[in-house]
């Protein structure tokens, strides 16, 4: 059944895409505003396009890690006097200081909570960030180095025998040669999942460096209170659901409710709450829309018998005043 | 919810129902014409997007389906001249008890698979923009400069890739009802409503 394409369906991607061009100047933008309130079927049309568009991420998400290597792009990261300026310093061993410098000086790529981003960048590996994250790439000659500042980020490395691929997170440098991996990090710990290949572990210590070579299938964990950098094997169904984030989802097979509880709120605006100590050792398992936090609160509160109260700061889950079920 | 959950939301539970929508509007309200049939999933998308509490939908097939059947009857009543056997068809217009979209949900990496091949379908330049905006993350401005094309016509590809992917879902769903309703049919017994 061919359908006409529809005049306001085209006015709307029209206005869609003149936005995703870059921010509307002021008239612009109210002319949108009139559109839009002109008829509630622009508004729908508008929506449709919206959400087709943001359905299309994990489409591409999912071209990227099941088709072959896209094509290697020349983005250009660097201005022409940023490469021009590493090259002198290059020319210029002992000038430590301004190599320092430029380093900072890279391109910093963020995502804002509930977003997952994907970007591709100029030596053809990608780099996908999962909720509110910070990742700082600086590219040169020598070496390829990405800072982890902030969140979570799975790195797809294109192999190059010459340009070590180098991510920093926290005080644990990771070092990759055309491999796949994700680091996570917060203020206690720092993981590292080794989906492809083989990377190198570097804990920098205050009491001297300890090194550990992290294959395919292993989790990596350097923790503060632990004297050790620890790594251990990791089932396939595992690396599924620590990976679900890049699918927008967030997976759970029997951890407490505090913690998944913890992970939905790094995706979500809407904070949960368990008001319950023993409703927070339950067990939760299912998937779940990460950013959603109220579909998981409500299934979360069909599951163990509890309730969901709206509060000023967020949603609070809470047993029923006759038992809570375990 | 904020606006980008409100997104992915719509994304995921109603977008996936349009076509069967359509086809249900269609079948039992034989005096609908195809452009009235866009004014109202149009209106509709509004409505739900507008809804209070999206996250306390439970069943969002039934209540697309309510929604539109809402905007039929008041369209209907203000509407100056209504063809005779309209109010008649909304009467007995029943909202489908199961939910068509459970079996969808399940296989969302067939989803995935065939949204991938919609686009592998697109026209080669097409195809491309999209691709770089999109999978590469590239900027409108920055798939300009790497193709050597005005910021222009990246735009009028990227509206064809939409209009192509959104058209395409729609009809492609609709193949897929059309073999549950044969496979119902060849069982005999048993309607596809209860």
């Amino acid at each position: 059944m061919e359908r006409e394409t529809n005049a306001i369906e085209a006015q709307a991607t029209a206005w869609f895409l003149r936005q995703d061009a870059g921010p509307l100047d002021p008239t612009a933008q109210e002319e949108l505003h009139a559109w839009l309130a002109a008829d509630p079927r622009h508004y729908g049309a508008y929506i449709q396009v919206q959400a087709t568009w943001c359905d299309l991420d994990r489409v591409a998400a999912h071209r990227r890690t099941n088709a072959s290597p896209p094509p290697v792009l020349r983005r250009r990261h660097h201005r022409p006097w940023a490469i021009a300026a590493s090259v002198l310093v290059i020319a210029l061993m002992g000038v430590t200081a301004t190599l320092r410098l430029l380093h900072r000086s890279g391109e910093v790529f963020t995502s804002s909570i509930g977003e997952v981003r994907n970007i591709a960048l100029a030596d053809g590996s990608h780099l996908t960030l999962d909720t509110d994250t910070v990742a700082n790439v600086n590219f040169e000659a020598a070496e390829r180095e990405i800072s982890l500042e902030r969140g979570e980020a799975s790195f797809s490395v294109a192999a190059d025998a010459r340009r070590p691929f180098i991510v920093r997170a926290n005080d644990v440098v990771i070092k990759a040669l055309g491999t796949a991996f994700t680091v996570r990090i917060d203020d206690r710990k720092t993981d590292i999942l080794v989906t492809e290949g083989l990377v190198e572990v570097v804990w920098q210590r205050a009491s001297g460096p300890q090194v550990r070579r992290v294959g395919a299938r292993q989790l990596a964990t350097v923790a503060m209170s632990e004297p050790n950098l620890d790594v251990q094997a990791v089932k396939p169904e595992t690396i599924d659901r620590k990976l679900a984030w890049q699918e927008g989802k967030a997976s759970f097979a029997g951890e407490p409710l505090s913690a998944a509880v913890a992970e939905i709120n790094r995706h979500s605006r809407v904070r949960l709450y368990v008001d319950d100590p023993t409703l927070a050792r339950a067990h939760v398992v299912g998937v779940f829309n990460a950013d959603d936090a109220e579909t998981f609160a409500h299934a979360v509160a069909a599951a163990f018998d509890a309730e969901v109260a709206q509060a000023p700061d967020g949603l609070h889950l809470r047993a029923h005043e006759t038992s809570v079920t375990q | 919810m904020d606006p980008t959950a409100r997104n992915r939301w719509i994304a995921a539970n109603i977008l996936p129902l349009e076509a069967q929508a359509r086809r249900w509007l269609a079948q039992h309200v034989r005096s609908l014409l195809p452009s009235d049939i866009d004014d109202l999933v149009q209106e509709a998308y509004f409505r739900i997007w507008s809804a209070a509490d999206l996250a306390t939908i439970r069943a969002p097939a039934s209540y697309f389906y309510a929604v539109l059947r809402n905007l039929l009857l008041q369209r209907s009543r203000h509407a100056k001249v209504v063809p005779m056997e309209r109010m008649g068809e909304i009467d007995e217009l029943s909202i489908p008890s199961e939910e068509p979209g459970l079996e969808r949900k399940l296989s969302g990496r067939q989803e995935l698979e065939s949204l991938s091949r919609l686009i592998d379908a697109l026209p080669e330049q097409c195809r491309r923009v999209f691709e770089l905006r999109k999978v590469q993350g590239m900027s409108q401005r920055e798939v300009a400069t790497a193709l050597g094309i005005s910021e222009r016509t990246v735009e009028k590809h990227l509206g064809k890739a939409i209009t192509r992917i959104m058209d395409a879902r729609r009809s492609e769903a609709d193949g897929a009802v059309r073999q549950n309703v044969a496979s119902t049919r060849t069982d005999g017994t048993r309607n596809q409503r209860d």
